[in-house]
């Protein structure tokens, strides 16, 4: 080994402490690189396989009826090439065995025919074996076997057309449109114990079901590479082909619910992989080449001796520009095996949370030599930035002292009586902070940063329960939702209460599938009709304003409005999938603020004379103390669904424990960086001031004293580091809500003064351990020989 | 004792000094200090023969430092020129200096400014290592007398020692010149004798032209020629036709 890299591995462990800081803020943030990247890419290559494997239907359309040779038509529309069809009903289930009186009374189930040689949306039996055609058995979608630990053979009790109909369970199946499965009538979060779905076969399903020969389901495929332009066209075709037949319009496959959430996390989890690792990799970037630049300072009359033994500027900062490589490859190396083996655990565990079978993740070895290599671009680049002052060292000047900066009064001084109220010691750090720019400013960006990351970090929990604050209980406030089968008149569903004890209120609604579209753009979603001046929505501008339900025209959700690129007073077709209903222009008469879902609202009145019959309803929205409001609810010939609000706040809740454990690991990467930064900050400046610090020695001040001395400083620039943070929280939490939000949840992270506090607290944490860390490192220095060793 | 004869001389002492290896001609070097210029060197010229022992004698603030250093090409003058056995060194640009401090000269510093990292030894492989033409370190390490400490650190050295290391640093690289400044400045007598023993022994035996920059005028005794510089000038240049070893100097 040449003696100068051997200099090189010594500087190293001179200042390991150092090294080991930066190295670790690089590896975290190479270990989310690796970990978030390899796992999104293996979800999604695992997602398209799955799809490809099972024939995923690029096209889908609810009916009211059709039958088998109008499916079997449709093929002859120019572009698809194969349609099926199929019926698809939503039925209680009435219990997992002939229990007949357990929880799972509330419990819905969407039954799917399917026959022995359905091409489309091809089933994976995971457990026991395909249909036998004309038998009562079942294939259980994985999610809700699991969650209700069904298996091979045990019994199913569904409640159809009234009646209770048994079914064997034959097989466990994961199917690609049920990846991400949701309960339609309940949002966004997955409730496997509560609604799943089964498949039970065509020719039985369909005399259950009341379908004989019949369907009201269609599934596509479409020709190879279709073009988007070619697609709309077929869509639209095929519109104007199934209106007759009450269709609910035709689904893409991008806007079908469990792809468009997997695509929305998928993208999620890309954009994650490459802007959290960032944070830190600039940050570690930015350490070492202030770590270098201080060194170089340091290290004047050693580059000078160097220089005048022969060696040159590009050997002695290359020499420097190594230290940082050294980091680079330290770091990058630990992070990126580490990263791979956890990318590994969290492809598995991503696969597992979104029930995509395994079809076998890749080691993604080629991501190593990526992330060292780019670890080691980043670190050279600062290294090189940070060590560039050693060219400029003559080596006639560096032996001699580096003359003293000329001492100007800092700003602090003008304002006297306050100056003057500072004890020695407290003017003494003053101006170490204010002269010390480069340092300052490096401690100042340090704190900035982890304080606005731990910010950012505790709003999460916050944004959760915002959402379940605004979308649950601020904004509806109805203790259950229930929705009938069919439409009857509000008299019928007003009697309702007699079924159930100690109503509080009652409302009835209409809930209906439409699609809005302005100009070119359009959208699907549920239209709410309800009763003017509603007790169980309160509507308000996301500036808090409160607005009323208009007699006429709708009020939009803030999604809708920038999806469709309106605003008040705009007018939108409402397009109705019942056949033989006109179009409907509405005008926009407000644009609300809506945490969870999309929907547009109208008074019932309006949207019952135009697409139903007057005083037409489809569910009711009421209160009641009654425990037992669902079971006696579902009990009703004419209820399809009940949703209670509890059942989605007790799931909300249980997703936020689950985002506190992301929370927490993120608030101690947070808290590495700022430790990383303060330590580093600090041993850089004892290295500095060695000799200042030796003479204050001499003039009696104690260890204690001295590090009460950067004590006093790191506070001071910490405490302006955290007030800087705040519009850089702000900044990232702007960022982040762009990011998590979707068509289905708009998500507003926002930090109040308690969320303010507790990232000071944290903050304030981390750099206490840096300040302990500093202490022990004061602890060691001997002050009398930097003293001696001065020329 | 010392003579007063100014320019070129021809070999004297036998084999051991040969003809002008160095040469300085009207050398200047003005510093800028804010809005004043300093002019630390004055159109300074002279020749130096291979194989002497040259003495550079001047009071703090002469311009001594700032001659060495051009002479080593660690520092550049304003105007004037000088050369190093033919070439003109103050026309060099960055890397050609590089180069010429790297194969033509050795430097003895007065607080020896040691790698504190790096061993007796290593420190003196750091310099063979860039240069074309090193001396086997064992030998140069005995020849300074630190064949059994050179594993010792800088901080584990004496002051005299810490010197040794130094010169052996700058002699190992086998240089036409090897430059002092102040090489017993912060040594005490006993010692600073044996390194100026030390310089002596390696002139003579490796006929290595030795330039020592001091303030000590009893050191001027042992040159076999004495510059001496005021005020940035060179107020004369002498050869010393009978040179005293170190161990009769008395300070």
């Amino acid at each position: 080994m040449r003696t100068i890299d051997k200099r090189l591995f010594r500087m190293m462990r001179g200042t390991l402490g150092q090294f080991v800081a930066v190295a670790t803020v690089l590896a975290i943030g190479l270990i989310m690189y690796m970990a978030l990247s390899i796992s999104s890419v293996n979800l999604e290559e695992n997602m398209q396989r799955f799809y490809a494997n099972s024939n995923f239907a690029d096209l889908s359309s609810e009916v009211e009826r059709v039958s088998r040779r109008v499916v079997s038509e449709l093929e002859g529309v120019d572009g698809v090439v194969l349609a099926e069809g199929r019926v698809s009903v939503t039925v209680p289930l009435l219990g997992t065995g002939d229990e007949a009186d357990d929880a799972g009374r509330r419990a819905r189930v969407r039954a799917l025919t399917v026959s022995q040689d359905s091409e489309i949306n091809r089933l994976l039996v995971n457990k026991g074996t395909a249909l036998t055609k004309g038998s009562r058995e079942a294939l259980v979608i994985k999610q809700f076997a699991e969650a209700r630990g069904l298996d091979v053979g045990d019994s199913l009790r569904l409640q159809i057309e009234g009646r209770a109909v048994d079914f064997s369970v034959a097989g466990i199946v994961s199917s690609p449109e049920f990846v991400y499965l949701v309960d339609p009538e309940q949002g966004v979060l997955p409730d496997n114990a509560n609604y799943g779905v089964i498949y039970v076969d065509e020719w039985l399903g369909q005399r259950l079901f009341g379908f004989s020969g019949a369907y009201n389901d269609i599934l596509m495929k479409l020709e190879r590479g279709i073009s988007p332009s070619k697609l709309d066209a077929v869509v639209e075709r095929l519109e104007s082909r199934l209106d007759p037949f009450g269709s609910h319009g035709v689904v893409k496959r991008k806007n079908q619910t469990s792809d468009a959430i997997m695509r929305t996390e998928i993208d999620q989890l890309k954009r994650m992989s490459s802007a959290l690792p960032m944070i830190f990799l600039l940050i570690a970037a930015l350490i070492l080449a202030m770590m270098l630049g201080r060194m170089v300072k340091k290290d004047r009359q050693q580059i000078g001796i160097m220089k005048a033994l022969g060696y040159s500027s590009r050997e002695v900062v290359s020499h420097y520009a190594k230290y940082a490589l050294l980091v680079g490859l330290t770091g990058g190396a630990a992070g990126a095996l580490l990263g791979l083996a956890l990318a590994g655990s969290l492809s598995s565990y991503y696969m597992v949370y979104f029930n995509l079978p395994d079809l076998g993740s890749v080691t993604r070895y080629e991501y190593v030599p990526l992330a060292i290599l780019a670890a080691c671009a980043f670190c050279l680049a600062a290294g090189l930035f940070g060590s560039r002052g050693a060219a400029r060292i003559m080596p006639a000047e560096s032996m001699t002292a580096e003359a003293p900066k000329p001492g100007k009064r800092i700003l602090l001084q003008r304002l006297g009586p306050l100056w003057r109220r500072l004890s020695f010691s407290s003017k003494m750090a003053m101006k170490n902070i204010f002269r010390n720019k480069k340092r300052t400013a490096f401690v100042l960006v340090g704190v900035l940063v982890s304080y606005a990351m731990m910010v950012f970090c505790l709003s999460m929990p916050a944004v959760m329960e915002d959402m379940m604050g605004q979308g649950l209980k601020e904004f509806q406030a109805m203790d259950y939702n229930v929705a009938f089968k069919r439409p009857i008149s509000d008299k019928a569903a007003l009697d309702i209460p007699h079924y159930v004890d100690d109503v509080d209120g009652i409302e009835c609604k209409i809930e209906y599938p439409f699609k809005l579209s302005s100009g070119q753009r359009e959208m699907n979603l549920s239209v709410i009709g309800l009763d003017g001046g509603t007790m169980f929505y309160r509507f308000r501008t996301k500036e808090g304003r409160a607005v009323p339900l208009p007699e006429e025209g709708a009020l939009i959700s803030d999604q809708v409005a920038r999806k469709l690129g309106v605003g008040v007073g705009d007018r939108v077709l409402l397009h109705s999938y019942l056949s033989e209903k006109d179009d409907l222009w509405v005008r926009v008469e407000g644009v609300v603020y809506q945490a969870m879902g999309v929907n547009a609202y109208m008074n019932r009145e309006v949207l019952a004379k135009s697409f139903f019959s007057p005083g037409a309803a489809t569910g009711v929205l009421m209160n009641s103390p009654d425990p037992r409001a669902t079971e006696k609810l579902m009990r009703l010939p004419a209820v399809a669904s009940v949703t209670s609000l509890a059942s989605v706040v007790s799931l909300f809740q249980e997703y936020t424990a689950l985002m506190n454990v992301f929370v927490l690991v993120m608030l101690a990467l947070s808290g590495t960086l700022g430790f990383a930064i303060v330590y580093n900050a600090a041993i850089i400046s004892l290295g500095e001031r060695e000799t200042e610090f030796a003479s204050m020695r001499i003039l009696g001040f104690s260890r204690v004293e001295i590090f009460k001395l950067s004590l006093k400083e790191n506070n001071v620039v910490a405490i302006a580091g955290a007030a800087l943070g705040i519009p850089l929280a702000n900044l990232f939490m702007m960022y982040a809500s762009d990011v998590f939000s979707t068509e289905q949840y708009s998500m507003q992270l926002r930090a109040g003064p308690a969320i303010y506090l507790q990232g000071l607290a944290a903050t304030a944490f981390f750099i206490t351990l840096a300040q302990i860390a500093t202490y022990e490192k004061i602890k060691s220095l001997d002050f009398m020989a930097a003293l001696k060793n001065r020329a | 004792m010392i003579g007063a004869a100014m320019g070129n001389e021809a070999a004297r002492d036998g084999a051991r000094i040969g003809g002008p290896i160095l040469r300085a001609d009207g050398l200047t070097k003005d510093y800028q200090m804010g809005e004043v210029t300093v002019r630390a060197l004055k159109d300074a010229s002279f020749e130096i023969n291979e194989g002497e022992f040259v003495v550079i004698l001047g009071p703090s603030g002469s311009g001594k430092s700032t001659l060495l250093n051009i002479l080593g090409g660690m520092d550049s003058p304003t105007a004037g020129r000088f050369f190093m056995g033919g070439d003109d060194i103050s026309a060099y640009d960055d890397r050609r200096l590089t180069e010429y401090r790297r194969y033509s000269v050795g430097f003895v510093f007065q607080f020896y400014n040691l790698m504190p990292n790096l061993t007796a030894r290593e420190n003196v492989e750091l310099a063979t290592e860039i240069s074309l033409d090193p001396m086997d370190i064992g030998d140069i390490m005995g020849r300074v007398g630190l064949g059994e400490r050179e594993d010792h650190f800088p901080s584990q050295l004496s002051g005299g020692e810490q010197q040794r290391v130094s010169i052996a640093r700058a002699i190992a690289k086998n240089p036409k010149a090897l430059l002092c400044d102040e090489p017993t400045g912060a040594l005490d007598f006993k010692t600073g004798v044996s390194i100026l023993q030390l310089l002596k022994d390696v002139n003579r035996d490796l006929r290595m032209t030795v330039i020592v920059i001091t303030h000590n005028s009893d050191i001027a005794g042992m040159g076999d020629r004495v510059i001496r510089i005021r005020s940035g000038e060179i107020i004369e240049n002498s050869v010393n036709t009978e040179p005293v070893e170190p161990k009769d100097i008395r300070w």
